[in-house]
């Protein structure tokens, strides 16, 4: 753990804390092997999140392409309706 | 293991249209204008079409099929709110040609900008809820349990990750 806290500007048991959220949230794993502890990076739930964003954000971007090209559409076909509200 | 994250992955897409706010809200809630613009038809043969019931509670589904009437995409949900014509909060679940294994969550927000209207969806995905934490694993195993908030435009390093698969 020392090392991977020497790279970062922050005390041991800031780096520490910081790793048991990383371990609750099941993005890092932690073996032990006598006082050494050995943390390891669970990668896939990020390859996931980032997948399902990309994924969406590419879907709708499309689907409003689609809405912009259809209100250009009915606004040339018809005159705005006055609504009142 | 009392501690447990919430999960909440966001997509964010922001686009203005050059058409009042009533307008685009109708685009988004009548079935007649929904079925003209959401699937688009790719191959001039696809028959889009849509089931809407506006209300709180009330459902929308949105179909494609082929002439024969084999469904090539269908995608439903409810909806949970309804603010004419600035918001409109709705679940969301594809049944075909992949079913969703849970739902998520679609919120279209439409702000009046000079007569023009700026939409802005946040489509978001969270761990289930109402105690069916025991059946969610596999698909986003750890995943659940962490915070995740990834505004637009926010990327993740993905190439630089490596690391084995979950599986539980």
């Amino acid at each position: 753990m020392s090392e991977l806290a020497a790279p970062f500007a922050m005390s041991l048991p800031a780096i520490s804390k910081h790793l048991r959220v990383l371990e609750q949230a099941g993005l890092v794993e932690r073996t032990r092997d006598g006082r050494v502890h050995r943390l390891r990076l669970v990668a896939q739930p990020l390859h996931d999140a980032a997948a399902w964003i990309a994924h969406y954000q590419h879907f709708w971007e499309q689907q409003l392409e689609g809405l912009a090209d259809y209100l250009r559409d009915i606004h040339s076909e018809e005159e705005p309706e006055e609504h009142t509200s | 293991m009392s501690i447990r994250k919430k999960v909440v992955v966001r997509a964010v897409t922001k686009r203005r249209v050059a058409a009042p706010r009533q307008w685009v809200f109708q685009a988004w809630t009548k079935a007649e204008h929904l079925q003209r613009w959401f699937f688009p038809s790719i191959d001039g043969e696809a028959v889009p079409h849509a089931e809407v019931d506006l209300r709180v509670g009330g459902r929308y589904r949105i179909t494609r099929h082929t002439p024969d009437g084999g469904i090539t995409a269908m995608v439903g949900g409810t909806y949970h709110e309804v603010h004419p014509p600035e918001k409109l909060v709705f679940s969301w679940a594809w049944e075909a040609p992949q079913p969703d294994s849970s739902e998520t969550l679609v919120t279209v927000e439409l702000h009046d900008v000079q007569g023009e209207t700026e939409i802005i969806i946040t489509h978001e995905r969270f761990p289930a809820q109402t105690g069916q934490e025991e059946h969610t694993i596999g698909w986003n195993c750890a995943l659940e349990r962490f915070v995740l908030l990834v505004e637009e435009g926010a990327t993740l390093p993905v190439s630089a990750l490596s690391g084995d698969p979950c599986q539980s």
